[in-house]
């Protein structure tokens, strides 16, 4: 058993894209309606931020972004009065990151992988290899 | 290795750690494979520091081999 800290280096932006999508499947599965992966977040974050990479929208989300600034991860947003504050979604995109990166390399080394988020809201991914064994 | 398979299995916790538990290996290929998949993630361009390492029955069962081949 090991136990690592991992930290977001060099953002890739595919990697960042299928991660919205996943965040997106994840917050509509907790209840939120309608969420919507977007290339873009509205007019309001032109000043703030030149170039999104993904957004996320809906009912409940007035909207976030995920933009990379000097090889960081940067996520603007409106979250007054929202259900998700902008930490809670910048930890929650982080993790998320990490997990589509563990099944990215677990995948490049020759393994089946599968994820689901686990009620205390840890990630869990598994990934087997060998004849006869589902994931 | 004793079974047909092997396992890889991840946790990601509300906090961002990552706790890594291998299954189906035998002896130190347990850990290098946790070392081949942090070089994975380093090449993806993630920064990993491994802050505890347990070594489990799996770990040992190698060297318990071993003796007994030299021991016959």
């Amino acid at each position: 058993m090991r136990r690592c800290a991992v930290q977001i280096k060099t953002v890739n932006e595919e990697m960042v894209r299928e991660t919205m999508q996943s965040l997106a499947k994840f917050l509509m599965h907790q209840g939120y309606p309608s969420v919507q992966v977007v290339d873009k977040i509205g007019s309001y974050y032109v000043d703030q931020i030149k170039h999104v990479i993904a957004g996320i929208t809906a009912e409940n989300i007035r909207g976030f972004g995920v933009s990379v600034e000097g090889g960081k991860i940067v996520v603007v947003g409106d979250d007054f009065n929202q259900r998700l504050s902008i930490e809670q979604f910048t930890k929650m995109f982080e993790n998320f990151y990490v997990a589509t990166a563990m099944q990215r390399s677990l995948q490049s080394m020759g393994y089946r992988t599968s994820a689901q988020i686990l009620p205390n809201k840890t990630i869990a991914v598994r990934g087997v290899s060998g004849v006869g064994y589902n994931v | 290795m004793s079974s047909g398979y092997k396992r890889i299995d991840v946790a990601i916790d509300e906090k961002g750690k990552v706790h890594i538990q291998t299954s189906g290996f035998v002896g130190e290929s347990c850990i290098k494979e946790g070392e081949a998949l942090i070089k994975k993630l380093q090449e993806a361009g993630l920064e990993v520091t491994t802050e505890d390492l347990k070594k489990t029955g799996e770990f040992y069962a190698k060297e318990k081999s071993a003796t007994t081949v030299r021991e016959g």
